[in-house]
């Protein structure tokens, strides 16, 4: 039965790879000659091969053919999407493909073991190298993922906030995968969280906008854009807290004789920075300027005399 | 025992491959395309072997010649090209490529790499530069010791610093798997030094160690708790017990979404009364840093101290030479 099926849904790809036009599904059942008589029957079954097909990433179109009135549907497959074109992949990339493909382990339903049969093969291998991030929806990711590729203009909900973006480029930090892409309605370049989008639609046209010449992902630091002029601050960073900070705040620490760390930062937004550097309790200081520093202390005493006037 | 879809899928993309390189051994088949041996011949010599276009005359069925150990294919021209990736095939292998890159050194490997996702991308119309992967943690030495602990099942040293308490500690740790939460990646581990189950936040580990001794497996099934290579979500509890209701103001309204809250009263004056867990002493006292000075505690629960945020802008004062 598996056998018959396999080859009868083989047939149906021969007609349709080998089609110069497209076929309605009477034409196809007469040419795979491998359908019931019955009609629903094979309704059924040709429902189900078609299944299997698009499953499998086969850009079947449905047509509508014939004059009004006696119109039917055809089916067609569009030679220039169906073919992987030439990648001309060395036996080195494909193998370094595979490398990745067994060092990183992307949790969630994304599979590439077929993706890499297609490219020549997969090969399951022990590797030195072990990664896993999150992916979360799947279903939205292809469909980004086809948008940022196609060009497409692409609208969601996001904040209780319809938007409709040029997709430019999606990132993973922190855990989190981000879409970047330029909102029409503002006309900024924004980055929004995936797992936070809602009610995702993808338009029609492909090539709708232009790709920036330089593309660059959301910046987490928020300190470094803001209305503030920018300044270039100084914080001596206790040796124990030195991998903290060069995890969390993306910035290289120069190490002193004492062992601990003076990190530079480019801040455009001193309260966003302050917050960051009171995260670090007494294990960091504000060395310059001297502003910040002064604006930081500032900042405690009155917390402190807020504290003390509610004790009153 | 593979399903008619699976052999479907293995056929468009085996065909190809064989056409291009002028036949192959039926070994290096199953290996390349994880095909069972006897479900391939069966698949070559007796469903491909009746395919074609109509009229299925024997002139335009694919050729099939299997001699000895080799196989070509012949009269398959429609089938010559394997069907090109799907997007979410090529996201998955564009995203899994350049978290690699980051982990790898600049050698001939990572050119390699580098010109096979330019080729894999190009391949649905899209440029490499459009995923954009930091691998955080990942790329630390303290990840890479971690992981080969895990694969090799050794116990670890660790210093860790915890953010709650304010203090680092030496552990000696049976990890168990990572694990995702939000924002971050943990550790799961049978902590010795604490002697009960722990959740360590990567980030936090400031120094590693993969020791000599093997994880005492038998000993963890006895905890009902096994090794796993698979990352899982974490759910954390929050504190029920302690908790604080503070004062804020409508601007600070950030901490309701950001922290699980018993309730929230909007005041008057713009104020809101938020009342929430409260995991530590210096976990408050971070929390009323982060606010608008005129935040204050209202009410603390039995342990929880409201001078919490008064004390550590005490300490932090004194780090700039400001003592009472």
């Amino acid at each position: 039965m598996a056998a018959e099926k396999l080859e009868r849904i083989l047939k149906l790809l021969a007609e349709l790879l080998n089609a110069s036009t497209p076929l309605t599904a009477e034409e196809l059942r007469h040419k795979v000659h491998m359908y019931p008589d019955n009609l629903v029957a094979f309704r059924k079954q040709f429902s189900r091969d078609k299944a299997a097909l698009k499953d499998m990433g086969v850009p079947l179109d449905v047509i509508s053919v014939g004059s009004s009135g006696k119109s039917a549907e055809a089916y067609f497959l569009d030679n220039k999407k169906y073919y992987l074109p030439d990648l001309d992949l060395t036996d080195a990339e494909l193998s370094q493909l595979n490398y990745a493909s067994n060092s990183i382990h992307l949790i969630g339903e994304l599979t590439e073991e077929e993706a890499l049969r297609k490219l020549g093969g997969y090969t399951k291998q022990r590797s030195d190298h072990n990664a896993s991030a999150s992916i979360g929806n799947f279903e939205t990711f292809d469909r980004l993922f086809q948008a940022l590729s196609e060009k497409k203009k692409t609208s969601f909900s996001y904040a209780s906030k319809q938007r409709l973006i040029e997709p430019y480029l999606l990132q993973f930090k922190g855990e989190h995968w981000y879409l970047t892409g330029r909102e029409t309605g503002t006309d900024s370049v924004k980055s929004f969280r995936t797992d936070r989008i809602t009610n995702l639609s993808i338009g029609d046209t492909s090539d709708e906008y232009i790709l920036p010449d330089s593309l660059s992902g959301a910046d987490f630091s928020y300190f470094s854009y803001g209305d503030d002029d920018e300044v270039i601050a100084k914080v001596l960073i206790d040796n124990s807290h030195l991998k903290w900070v060069e995890s969390n705040l993306d910035v290289p620490v120069a190490i002193n004789a004492d062992g601990d760390g003076i990190a530079e930062f480019v801040v455009k937004n001193y309260d966003s920075f302050i917050n960051r550097v009171l995260l670090l309790l007494d294990h960091a200081e504000i060395l310059e300027p001297d502003f910040l520093r002064q604006r930081l202390i500032e900042r405690l005493k009155n917390l402190q005399n807020t504290h003390e006037g509610s004790n009153a | 025992m593979l399903k008619a879809t699976e052999r479907l899928e293995r056929l468009v993309s085996m065909v190809p491959w064989l056409i291009e390189n002028n036949g192959a051994t039926i070994d290096e088949l199953v290996d390349r395309f994880q095909y069972p041996r006897e479900t391939m011949l069966n698949d070559l010599t007796k469903v491909l072997f009746f395919v074609g276009p109509h009229p299925h005359t024997p002139d335009n069925l694919i050729e099939i010649n299997l001699q000895d150990d080799e196989v070509w294919i012949s009269q398959a021209n429609y089938l010559a090209r394997p069907l090109n990736l799907t997007y979410a095939e090529a996201f998955s292998l564009l995203a899994k490529g350049k978290m690699l890159l980051q982990l790898i050194d600049e050698d001939s490997a990572h050119s390699s790499l580098v010109s096979a996702l330019d080729k894999v991308a190009n391949c649905i119309g899209a440029n490499q530069e459009q995923v954009v992967i930091d691998p955080g943690v990942r790329g630390s030495e303290i990840y890479s010791i971690t992981n080969e602990s895990l694969l090799n099942s050794k116990k670890m040293t660790i210093t860790y610093y915890s953010f709650n308490e304010d203090y680092s500690s030496n552990r000696t740790i049976q990890p168990l798997g990572l694990g995702i939460n939000d924002r971050y990646l943990y550790l799961r581990a049978y902590c010795e030094t604490a002697s009960d189950l722990r959740t360590f936040r990567m980030d936090r580990i400031i120094h590693a160690e993969i020791s000599n001794e093997d994880i005492d497996i038998e000993f963890l099934e006895g905890l009902e708790v096994e090794p796993t290579q698979n990352p899982i979500d974490l759910d954390f509890q929050f504190s029920v017990e302690g908790r604080a209701t503070l004062l804020v103001k409508k601007s600070d309204s950030w901490i309701v979404s950001k922290y699980p809250t018993h309730s929230v009263i909007e005041k008057e004056n713009n104020m809101l009364e938020v009342t929430l867990p409260v995991s530590s002493n210096i976990w408050l006292g971070r929390l009323l840093l982060q606010l608008d000075p005129g935040a204050s505690v209202i009410k603390a629960a039995s342990g929880v101290d409201s001078d919490a945020g008064y004390s550590l802008a005490k300490r932090i004062l004194s780090r700039y030479g400001l003592d009472d």
